[in-house]
């Protein structure tokens, strides 16, 4: 998104939007971006509305700026995005201001918002950390069905590896900065390759797993990223660590496009 | 744990616990006729959403708030309306870990002071056995000799709570409240302290008060289980009983609603979905505080509030189950 506060920068690497560098665009193209072709939501959607304006107004402004509509048609189509996102009396609440909302239909607006140009791809950072269990249950089966009914792609980020089994087709660890593990949902949650995302699986209480025995744990603490490891940054926690891992692995391909950031699969690197 | 200890004494016991607060000149009805008992030995789980008044109950049994109505018996006393100096020797008895254990520690404070306060406090051991009581207390919860000279901010979030767990275990309490004590920690740091816990009442005998929205974490740790919904006690049952056939649609609700990590299981999953939001405290619906997103709701539902009545190993708030003759409600798949 390119929206790095100003002390961060971007210290290498390309990301590419459908084949087009996005670290080389201007800001004021990435200014149509953002919005038009990537849309972003949060965890907490307070950040990302304006408190002053009605919810009604701030989408329809989005839809003047990236779609050219008119301030009526814009105004029809904010209600029309309000509707589609299942908020009651979307033509009323149209007007209201964001703390008029709850926390769940404030999540809601902001898929509105952040679908109503119809975006390629969809972020979404933590977007039910902040909801109770039944109301993330709604966001996500609103969330499944607009990628279905749009057809964009959806980066989910979070730290509940349900919530990764329900949506996602494929998954990214990550661990210490780094992208640890990376492959199809099915195969990371069967055949974890990192011992790492192994051993997070093997620790989380399960609704059905064996409450007669003790949770499986992983030892130590995460490192800080001001003080990461010299080698696999796993290392000092990892139970099958060996000499060559105080030497920082690459990612290494295990198969079907299943790549690990582990020494333990340089063996099967099929490359 | 089955009916086989309803013989003994319970250790703790609400009978008809309400609380309002006054919230901006309006009355917020945090707890609605609130009852239950937890027997020795046991973990209790209280489970339910934000707001749901877990806290709130937390707070009422140490008396740290005054129930509006209904009565606490700690060891078959009757606990309420005692006075601050009557209480003293009972909070000794009654210990709480909290959810976030950086605030709950004085920062200005070692490691050995925090752990020595609550002795001195009591007046429980002379100054030499102090520093051998702080010791065990500290290889009890896992932590190193050394670490009793450090200061809160020296450690990561796990060690603290362990910190937490030792301060309320230094007293030799009988009943530990835990309010939601590993939600704030990574998810790699969560089942070490669980099993801590889990491992620590086995050992000393404790009963527990496990309070939690995670109906998974709850699970892992209780033998007894009560869900809450709005302030009010939905259905109480042994652990196995209750996640293996849960009679109240909201306790439905919720175990439906949690995602499973396996992407497997995930896939043809059909899930309760409930429609509509939590409603407010200040204007709580009438009847059953869930009719308003109860799939099951009939008229009676909206008009006259259900009590908590036992079914067989169950205890089940709900009038579709009453009419029903104690029959689980019909929304779970299968
Ligand atoms: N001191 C207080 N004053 C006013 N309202 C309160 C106070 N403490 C709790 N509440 C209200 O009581 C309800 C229950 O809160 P709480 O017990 O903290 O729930 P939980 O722990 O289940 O999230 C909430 O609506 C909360 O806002
Ligand atoms: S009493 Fe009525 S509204 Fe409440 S849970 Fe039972 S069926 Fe649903
Ligand atoms: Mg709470």
């Amino acid at each position: 998104m390119r929206l790095l506060p100003p002390n961060a920068h971007m210290t290498g690497g390309e990301i590419l939007l459908a084949g087009e560098a996005l670290h080389r665009k201007s800001e004021r193209a990435m200014r149509e971006i953002r919005g038009a072709k990537i849309a972003m939501i949060f965890q907490d959607p307070m950040t990302a509305l304006n408190p002053v304006l009605s919810v009604g107004e701030q989408i329809a402004e989005v839809l003047r700026v990236h779609r050219g509509y008119s301030r009526s048609d814009a105004w029809q189509k904010a209600i029309e995005a309000l509707r589609l996102v299942d908020i009651p009396d979307a033509a009323k609440r149209a007007h209201d201001y964001p703390h008029h909302f709850s926390g769940g239909m404030r999540q809601r607006v902001l898929i509105a918002m952040a679908l109503a140009c119809e975006p390629d791809v969809l972020i979404a950072d933590e977007p039910t950390t902040a909801l109770d269990v039944t109301i993330q249950a709604q966001i996500l089966a609103l969330m499944q069905e607009m990628q279905a009914r749009l057809g964009m792609a959806l980066l989910i980020i979070t730290h509940d590896l349900g919530v990764v089994a329900q949506i996602c087709d494929e998954v990214l660890v990550m661990y210490g900065g780094a992208i640890v593990e990376y492959g199809r949902a099915e195969k990371i949650f069967s055949q974890p390759a990192m011992p790492y995302t192994h051993a997070l699986l093997a620790s989380l209480p399960r609704i059905d797993g064996n409450v007669h025995e003790l949770l499986a744990t992983i030892d130590g603490q995460p490192p800080r990223l001001s003080e990461l490891p010299s080698g696999c940054v796993f290392a000092p926690r990892c139970p099958q660590r060996f000499a060559r891992c105080a030497q920082r692995p690459p990612l290494f391909d295990v198969g079907e496009s299943h790549l690990s950031r582990c020494w333990l699969a340089a063996a099967s690197d099929g490359q | 744990m089955g009916n086989e200890m309803r013989t003994t004494t319970p250790l703790l016991e609400l009978r008809e616990v309400t609380k309002q607060f006054v919230r901006s000149g309006l009355p917020v009805r945090a707890l609605e006729g609130v009852s239950f008992s937890i027997y020795p030995g046991e973990t209790l789980g209280l489970v339910g959403e934000s707001g749901s008044g877990k806290t709130t109950i937390a707070r009422t049994i140490l008396r740290l708030t005054e129930p509006s109505t209904g009565h606490i018996f700690f060891a078959g006393r009757d606990i309420t309306h005692l006075s601050q100096r009557a209480l003293r020797p009972l909070r000794r008895e009654m210990q709480l870990i909290f959810q976030d254990p950086y605030a709950s520690l004085n920062p200005r404070m070692t490691v050995e002071a925090i752990l020595a306060e609550p002795l001195i406090v009591h007046g429980i051991a002379s100054r030499s056995a102090r520093r051998e009581r702080i010791a065990e207390l500290l290889d009890l919860v896992g932590l190193a000799p050394e670490h009793a000279r450090r200061y809160p901010h020296e450690f990561s979030g796990g060690q603290r709570q362990r910190i937490g767990i030792a301060r309320a275990l230094s007293v030799h309490p009988r009943l530990l409240i835990a309010d939601e004590p590993v939600s704030a920690l990574d998810v790699s740091i969560q089942a070490q302290v669980l099993n801590l816990l889990r491992t620590l009442q086995e050992k000393l005998g404790l009963t527990l008060l496990f309070i939690a929205h995670d109906l998974a974490v709850v699970r892992h740790i209780s033998t007894r289980v009560a869900v809450m919904y709005l302030g009010a006690l939905c259905e109480v049952a042994a652990r196995d009983t209750l996640y293996g056939r849960p009679l109240h649609p909201y306790t439905q609700a919720l175990l439906s609603a949690i995602p499973y990590p396996d992407p497997v299981r995930e896939r043809g999953r059909r899930r309760i979905i409930l429609s509509g939001d939590i409603p407010s405290r200040v204007a709580p619906p009438s009847g059953c505080r869930f009719h308003t997103r109860c799939p099951l709701a009939f008229a009676r539902c909206a008009s006259e509030e259900p009590a908590l009545r036992s079914y067989a190993d169950h205890q089940v708030a709900c009038h579709w189950v009453q009419e029903h003759d104690g029959q689980p409600a019909p929304l779970l798949p299968g």
